[in-house]
């Protein structure tokens, strides 16, 4: 992540020449989908929500004000709202995904090892995805993104400290999950 | 009550889950666990180069519609429409005088006419 004050003159370039809406993309593609891809456990629909999720950043591209916050905290809200409904309309919760399953499927070294650490992302993604909203972003933004608590801190718009105290909680609650769910290592 | 604004010193969350000194606490040692664990699991995530270009491409495209259908700027106009120059800061005492004398000849030209007319 660079400063919000060099991502202020891309989006004012942006805002001026649509076309200069690339740059932005590409340097903050990978965040947004690893994001999502977290939340939704699909690479058909992360990639399905990650293109409406920038095609509505450029969309609204014009409306955006700085205000403090960088221009990674507005994309990671449109992606938070998007992903929201995602689940929202979805008639059942997933928590395993098809494209894991097909992923190992196809590699036969090491099966029981693989099948360990599949069935341990799966109880950990099951129990991410009973954290609040909040949490959840925090723990993929600090693990999934390794992001500092500071850098976290400006995304979620709250302080280095309130950050730092949210994760010791969020971790305490994790671990008591992941021990009812059986995972003791 | 809103939990979310407690302060904590725990060094699992100041370091990422990583061990911040010699000595950790005992009870912070399952965390560190679980922090652990939590970056092994989550491994950043990359789109695929065919997905990143192919969504590059259809952006661009739709940046170029928006663009073409901005179409030029519009020119804002003033608030005021400006005087005409040679009137700009004309006083209306004798902008109006000259108004009335420009009505009295056009009257008296009108008059003329039609009596010429009569004649």
């Amino acid at each position: 992540m660079t400063t919000p004050d060099a991502d202020e003159a891309l989006v004012r370039q942006a805002q001026a020449d649509p076309e200069a809406f690339g740059v932005l993309y590409s340097k903050y593609l990978s965040l947004v989908y690893s994001y999502v891809y977290y939340r939704v456990s699909s690479i058909h629909d992360t990639e399905d929500l990650v293109a409406r999720i920038f095609y509505q950043a450029l969309a609204h591209l014009k409306d955006y004000r700085p205000k403090g916050l960088p221009f990674s905290a507005w994309l990671l809200r449109i992606a938070h709202n998007l992903v929201a409904n995602w689940h929202r309309s979805q008639s059942r919760r997933r928590t395993f995904s098809l494209d894991d399953a097909f992923a190992t499927a196809d590699e036969r070294v090491d099966v029981v090892a693989k099948a360990e650490a599949q069935e341990e992302q799966q109880v950990l993604r099951t129990v991410i995805a009973d954290l609040s909203p909040r949490r959840q972003q925090l723990i993929l933004l600090k693990y999934a993104e390794g992001m500092s608590n500071a850098q976290i801190g400006t995304i979620m718009g709250c302080s280095e400290g309130a950050v730092k105290a949210l994760l010791h909680r969020t971790l305490l609650d994790l671990r008591e999950a992941l021990l009812a769910k059986g995972l003791r290592r | 009550m809103n939990t979310d604004s407690f302060q904590s010193t725990s060094p699992v969350a100041d370091s990422g889950g990583e061990p911040p000194s010699q000595t950790v606490d005992e009870d912070l040692a399952p965390l560190l666990a679980t922090a652990r664990r939590l970056k092994r699991t989550l491994p950043p995530v990359q789109p695929s180069p065919d997905f990143e270009e192919e969504l590059r491409a259809e952006l661009l495209t739709t940046a170029r519609a928006r663009r073409h259908a901005a179409g030029p700027r519009l020119v804002v106009e003033p608030d005021t429409w400006p005087l005409l120059p040679p009137l700009n800061g004309t006083s209306p005492v004798l902008l109006f005088s000259v108004g009335l004398a420009l009505l009295a000849l056009g009257l008296a030209l009108v008059h003329n006419l039609t009596k010429r007319q009569r004649s």
